[in-house]
């Protein structure tokens, strides 16, 4: 009776030890495209020609911010303002310059003026913020700052102009805030000038200013092309 | 000495010729458990425009499932609901592209009723990690069997949704690649000794 008693309970606890509850699982494949977008856009100022036509032009300059420079005799007007956008996806970089070493005259291609007596500012119109006075890319970030202007120490100085090429903006490398966005994020104004002899703390203009240059510039109609190429940083 | 005294040969023989033939009737399972899908077996995420990088993008109707759970009547074991789970499959630790990786969590994930299970629970978007969350939990104390045609729920998915939309952050300023994760779904009934 024993014997059968026992062989019973093995029976019984073999049974329950091989039920239990039934999962069911299933895997759903998800795939994310990320495309690059990356696009330049100026919208005003493609062109920018400074006029000298009074001897009060030769001794101050021309500028877009006539009265909020150094330099607040020059004349002024916003016909010297270049606006662009950048859009991308990843971060970014500019870079820009001129073609040439120097302006060549266009009436007598022997003549040139130099290029440091052109110069520009930058103002931001977008929502990404530059890094402080004297930040470089990889320094430390305060908040949301995202962009990185070397020759114009973060937007707040004038400099000359450049031959290509030169890294004009740049991504700072915060971790928390990227220089990618939308035109709204990336809206940027240059700021041209000429001849107002300002002195930046990178690059200065020259700082003689155009009438008293000796030898003073021959009157002619001085031309060069700005390149602006903008990359992946 | 004791134990063939205990068990002769003839005993544990035959003890397990009945134990053998009569076993598979009497070990059923509690239940049985399906998930199947009926749409949107996989999920492409295109970001083709700025816009789409900068808002993210959501997917409400991105896969269907029908839930297929049934009692089978173990004495002590009584069936009440299931909770649905998922995560990255394999514990994968991240989106992986070709080159770059994402975090898991710029994935979201949600599970709604569809149809015939309007008493249960969502909890909402979900961020996808390496473990088991819950997504959808039902409940039913006098329990109805569940067949796929009229129990159905739908997962829906959102990926770079920006921190001020509730999400983890765009995707702004990633690398374009083509990224890849498997999210895996898992089905658990619950119940009294389940």
């Amino acid at each position: 009776m024993k014997k059968i008693s026992l062989a019973a309970v093995m029976l019984i606890c073999g049974f329950s030890a091989f039920g239990q509850a039934v999962k069911d699982r299933n895997v759903i494949p998800v795939a994310v495209s990320l495309n690059q977008v990356l696009r330049m856009t100026v919208t005003n100022g493609g062109n920018i020609e400074f006029v000298f036509n009074t001897i009060e032009d030769y001794k101050n300059g021309i500028s877009s911010e006539g009265i909020i420079s150094a330099n607040p005799t020059a004349t002024s007007g916003a016909m010297y303002k270049t606006d662009f956008t950048v859009s991308s996806s990843t971060r970014w970089a500019l870079s820009y310059g001129t073609e040439e070493p120097s302006f060549w005259g266009t009436d007598n291609p022997n003549t040139a003026l130099a290029l440091d007596n052109v110069g520009f500012s930058i103002s931001n119109n977008g929502f990404n913020t530059f890094a402080g006075t004297g930040k470089v890319a990889g320094g430390t970030p305060v908040g949301l700052e995202s962009l990185i202007s070397v020759p114009t120490d973060n937007g707040l100085q004038v400099t000359a102009l450049q031959t290509y090429p030169k890294v004009l903006i740049q991504d700072f490398g915060n971790p928390a805030a990227a220089n990618a966005g939308d035109a709204a994020d990336n809206s940027f104004t240059l700021n041209w000038r000429c001849g107002t002899a300002e002195q930046g703390t990178v690059f200065p203009m020259n700082i003689v200013k155009l009438i008293d240059q000796n030898p003073s510039p021959a009157p002619d109609r001085y031309v060069v092309n700005v390149l602006f190429d903008l990359a992946i940083d | 000495m004791l134990i063939i005294k205990l068990f002769p040969p003839k005993i544990v023989f035959l003890t397990l010729l009945i134990y053998l033939s009569i076993n598979p009737l009497f070990s059923q399972e509690w239940n049985a458990a399906r998930l199947n899908v009926l749409y949107g077996s996989s999920l492409p995420l295109n970001f083709s425009s700025l816009g789409k990088i900068k808002k993210g993008i959501e997917v409400q109707t991105g896969t269907r499932f029908g839930i297929s759970l049934v009692d089978s009547l173990q004495l002590g074991h009584v069936l009440q609901g299931f909770v649905l789970y998922f995560r990255a499959f394999n514990n994968q630790a991240n989106i992986k592209g070709d080159v770059s990786v994402l975090p898991l969590n710029k994935i979201r994930v949600k599970a709604e009723n569809v149809i015939g299970l309007e008493s249960g629970h969502s909890y909402g978007y979900q961020d996808l990690s390496t473990d088991w969350l819950p997504l959808f939990s039902y409940t039913n104390a006098s329990w109805h069997n569940l067949n796929w045609a009229n129990h159905q729920l739908n997962i829906s998915y959102e990926c770079g949704k920006s921190l001020a939309d509730g999400g983890n952050g765009t995707l702004l300023g990633e690398d374009p690649d083509y990224y890849n994760v498997e999210i895996e779904f898992e089905l658990v009934p619950t119940g009294i000794n389940f």
